[in-house]
This record gives structure tokens, C-alpha cells and sequence, in this order.
């Protein structure tokens, strides 16, 4: 395995970012402007490169990754409220 | 819905060339962003630029992951891919003159190739399409 590992997927009009490794994870959805990372030592999404930190409940930036393309695949973009709720850990089906 | 996955591995220094040829120098970046509204991509590759011109040695493994309802590659198309990453044509009559195809075929190929996210095109001289693909693996997933 390569010492960072980073991805791109294209779903509708929407690519998703993934970057992985020692220093942490990071995922970003554009052109929504969403970022998820781990690099304040928990794992957290934000609006916009400085918008409020707001923490999720998965440190797996593999489950976050899968969780987006299954939101992106069921909705075509972005529901940023069913998607925060989903993170967080408020909803377990959808 | 079936997933390819193109795969291509490389070093840090070798994508602070590419982010050379898309942003010009990190000043540049910095002040793009800086001046923007908060672009989170933009962040994203300062973070990378800055951290692999620390660690060029770094290696990485970059992977596109592509979902396509009914694919209508075939054997053929990926010989095309390699023509493309290989051979490096500058035009696409270049490409159909190395595949020894038709040009009419080879632009519906390419322009198919691209809408399914497998190669970029981009504008060479004189009006010409150039054909990248730059990935070194593809991988289906059933």
C-alpha cells in the first residue's frame, strides 16, 4: 500500500475528493464546498473552508466516503440536512 | 450501475508538476484562495502542494472512480487508452493513423471515452484535440 492514498468520483455533477493518510483524512464535495477532515483531532464537516466545525460521528474516512456516495447515488446532490443528520449519527436509514 | 476504477501511482514532486501546469506557482494558489470565498478544493491542493514539496519522495496512489449505467467499452477501446497513454498523440487523426482506424470512428470513440470519464481532451494546435489518459491500471468491479 502506498503511504497516501487519494481518490476522485464523478456521481451527477458532483466530485468528491479523497485524501488519506498519516497525517489524517480529508473529503471534499464540490461544487458544494463541503469539507470533512480529521485534522483537528476528531473528525468534523464544514461549509466553506472557514465555516463552523461541526463533528461527526465516524473517524473512518471510509465509512464517510461510502456514506456520501450513498447519499449522492440515492438524492443526485447534495441534502446537506439529511447528509449532516446521517453523519452525526441522527439517522441510521434512509 | 457497474464501477471502473482507473489507478496511476506516483510521487510527490511529480503532482507538484501538475499542480504547476494547473495553477502556475503556490504564491499563485495562495493568493487565489486567500482572495476567494472559501473554496474547500483550493485548500485542499495548497495542503497538498505545500506538503509535497517537503516530501517529494512521497508516494501515492490516485485512483478515478467511474460508474456507468451500460458500458460500451470493449477490448478495442482499451487498446485506444493505451495508444493514448503510450504513444501520445497530438491530434486525434494521430490516433486513428497509430489505431489504423477510420477518423470518424476514432472521434466518436474518443468523444464516447470522454463523456464516460475515462480520457481528457484537450486544445492542441490549430484547432486539434489532443487525448490524455494518464492512469496506469483499470479495474472493474462485478
Amino acid at each position: 500500500m502506498k503511504n497516501i492514498n487519494s481518490k476522485i468520483m464523478t456521481i451527477e455533477d458532483k466530485n468528491v475528493y479523497f485524501r488519506e493518510s498519516y497525517r489524517g483524512w480529508a473529503i471534499v464535495i464540490m461544487p458544494d464546498d463541503i469539507r470533512l477532515d480529521n485534522f483537528h483531532g476528531f473528525p468534523h464537516i464544514h461549509f466553506k473552508a472557514n465555516g463552523i466545525h461541526i463533528p461527526v460521528l465516524y473517524d473512518d474516512a471510509n465509512i464517510v466516503f461510502f456514506i456520501i456516495q450513498h447519499h449522492l447515488r440515492k438524492y443526485q446532490k447534495i441534502n446537506k440536512l439529511i447528509l449532516i443528520k446521517k453523519l452525526i449519527g441522527d439517522v441510521y436509514h434512509d | 450501475m457497474i464501477e471502473i476504477t482507473l489507478v496511476k501511482e506516483l510521487k510527490g514532486k511529480e503532482l507538484v508538476k501538475d499542480f504547476e501546469k494547473i495553477y502556475g506557482s503556490i504564491d499563485k494558489l495562495k493568493r487565489v484562495f486567500e482572495r476567494g470565498d472559501g473554496n474547500v478544493k483550493l485548500e485542499l491542493d495548497l495542503e497538498d502542494w505545500e506538503y509535497f514539496l517537503k516530501h517529494p519522495d512521497e508516494e501515492l496512489r490516485e485512483t478515478r472512480l467511474i460508474y456507468t449505467e451500460n458500458p460500451e467499452i470493449t477490448m478495442k477501446d482499451v487498446n485506444l487508452m493505451g495508444y493514448i497513454k503510450n504513444q501520445k498523440p497530438q491530434s486525434i487523426k494521430e490516433l486513428a493513423d497509430l489505431a489504423g482506424r477510420d477518423i470518424s470512428t476514432i472521434q466518436r470513440k474518443v468523444n464516447l471515452l470522454e463523456k464516460e470519464g475515462f480520457i481528457e481532451i484537450k486544445n492542441g494546435n490549430k484547432n486539434s484535440k489532443i487525448p490524455v489518459f494518464n492512469y496506469d491500471k483499470l479495474e472493474i468491479a462485478i
